[in-house]
């Protein structure tokens, strides 16, 4: 794929996303209040909040769905704002909320695409993303003949087909079977360190994040809470687990505040 | 713009409507059941040995140009909806795919579909109801131009509504090109219209169309101005559109609506 260099002068940080002072006030409604953050290349992120909380408008922010109402959100030094093509073009997504197009076969949606991404091995691509998420047996498959967990594995093919160098998981393993799920989470945790890919993640699955997230920002009410890796925020919050250390975020409600953790999940 | 994503466009329109028996027989399903129709009231009423100027077939030329509008409208429509049915709204858009991008490929896809219905409409009226549609000469490339210009601007507005309000709003694009039809002077002159309408019906390019179709089958005149006026609404009311749907996409970003589940 011959995609667009990153320009140095645009990404002072160097950081593969970056958020900052991000403001969405949906008619009254504050869904996000002044979040700032940048997740490095190659890093493992979680993204983790109750319901609400502002993790989905945050990843729709960064994919140019949803506009800020202030803030900046940059991809790899692209504006998302005012250079959508180009950030996206090197980034995909797959959330267990969207669906795919029921009437196409799964090797004919991959096929799509990847052409929309513009990968110069499109078919090469669609066999690799195939292989990789082990849908070969639903390659001739129509997408409304797919159970629901299989539809979900289509997803996460389509995201990686072109490749991406900055992939947003939306609770990506919700409708995976245990088995399925932990093979998925083998998968991200290695390509994610073969290829440097940088990955946020949201989950509301706390095991799953503490095995494969470098790193974890908690968010509450619009407002960033926490931002550590997940031993740390187990220390800091005194909790077995980091189920423990959700709950009392989430039982904080509006009254939490900004934990004084080293940003960026470095010790 | 790419090239390559509005080809990928085509190809996921092209994908769709193969594996698509509704959207495949219907193509020819509802036109050739409006020609069979009119094809036998227009012989019913050459049989009783009425006329009207330009002929009686003249109402079958109506019928057949009308339906480029129709089409244009209701495949550009469709390009959309399919996307919408399978909520796959918020996977292209999370894409590089560009809203001009796909409206680009789903104009080239309905004009692949429009010029499939009308040339089986004027083949199947040679054939059977004895009526060449290319007697009308020298204003029907002007015609066919203006007829799918205002078809595509429909799309376009629609488009843009569905986009806004969801598949709820998906009647709009069903009724909204009959919702103008009485007004597009298809099958009767402008003048029988109450003046008010008449107004209205000045404002519709396909109406300036049809008046100039009548005038050239009548008296071989070629009415320049009429089909100038005809372009130059299809130009005011295709900006209007765009216009329209830039909008829309702003709210919608706005409002986070594309990023909801179920949209």
């Amino acid at each position: 794929m011959t995609a667009p260099a990153p320009d140095p002068a645009r990404t002072p940080t160097g950081a593969a996303i970056e958020v900052v002072d991000l403001v969405k006030d949906f008619a009254g409604a504050l869904a996000l209040d002044g979040v700032s953050f940048a997740v490095p290349r190659g890093q493992v992120c979680a993204l983790l909040g109750p319901n609400g909380a502002g993790k989905t408008t945050t990843i729709h922010i960064l994919l140019g769905l949803t506009l800020p109402t202030a803030g900046t959100a940059r991809i790899l030094g692209h504006d998302v704002t005012r250079e959508r093509s180009l950030a996206l073009r090197r980034t995909n997504f797959t959330a267990s909320y969207v669906q795919l197009p029921a009437r196409l076969r799964v090797h004919e949606i991959l096929r799509i695409f990847a052409e929309y991404y513009e990968v110069d091995d499109a078919k090469g691509a669609v066999e690799e993303a195939i292989t990789l998420f082990r849908i070969e047996h639903l390659r001739h498959q129509r997408a409304q003949l797919l159970s629901s967990g299989q539809q979900t594995l289509v997803g996460l093919a389509k995201a990686f087909v072109n490749r991406p160098e900055v992939l947003f998981l939306d609770e990506p393993t919700a409708s995976l079977d245990p088995e399925h799920a932990f093979e998925v989470r083998n998968t991200l945790r290695r390509v994610a360190s073969d290829q440097g890919m940088t990955i946020l993640i949201t989950s509301h699955n706390m095991v799953e994040i503490e095995r494969i997230a470098d790193r974890v920002l908690l968010i509450s009410n619009g407002r960033l809470v926490a931002d550590a890796s997940p031993a740390q925020l187990r220390d800091e919050y005194q909790a077995a687990d980091l189920e423990e250390v959700f709950l009392t975020v989430a039982r904080q409600g509006r009254n939490a505040r900004r934990h004084p953790i080293t940003e960026g999940g470095q010790p | 713009m790419s090239w390559r994503r509005v080809r990928a466009v085509l190809l996921h329109q092209w994908y769709d409507t193969r594996r698509s028996p509704v959207r495949t027989i219907e193509l020819a399903y509802w036109p050739v059941l409006w020609l069979v129709l009119w094809g036998f009231i227009t012989n019913y009423i050459l049989s009783a040995g009425a006329d009207v100027p330009g002929g009686v077939r003249i109402l079958l030329g109506g019928l057949i140009l009308w339906e480029l509008t129709y089409r244009a409208s209701l495949e550009m429509s469709w390009a959309f909806m399919i996307d919408v049915w399978d909520r796959n709204i918020l996977n292209l858009h999370a894409s590089p795919l560009t809203p001009a991008e796909h409206f680009v490929g789903s104009l080239i896809f309905s004009l692949i579909r429009a010029s499939a219905a009308v040339a089986l409409l004027v083949v199947m009226a040679w054939l059977f109801f004895d009526y060449n549609l290319l007697d009308a000469g020298r204003v029907v490339p002007a015609a066919v131009l203006i007829l799918l210009g205002m078809g595509f601007a429909l799309g376009l507005a629609i488009r843009a509504i569905i986009l806004r309000y969801g598949s709820n709003a998906e009647i709009v694009a069903w009724s909204l090109p009959f919702l103008v039809q009485p007004v597009a002077a298809v099958f009767y002159p402008i003048e029988v219209l109450p003046g008010w309408l008449q107004a209205v019906a000045n404002a519709v390019p396909a109406s300036h169309v049809f008046e100039a179709l009548r005038a050239f089958v009548t008296d071989g005149e070629v009415l320049a101005a009429r089909l100038g006026a005809g372009l130059a609404l299809d130009v005011v009311y295709f900006a209007l559109a765009a216009t329209y749907s830039a909008r829309v996409y702003h709210t919608v970003r706005v409002r986070g609506l594309l990023g909801r589940p179920g949209y």
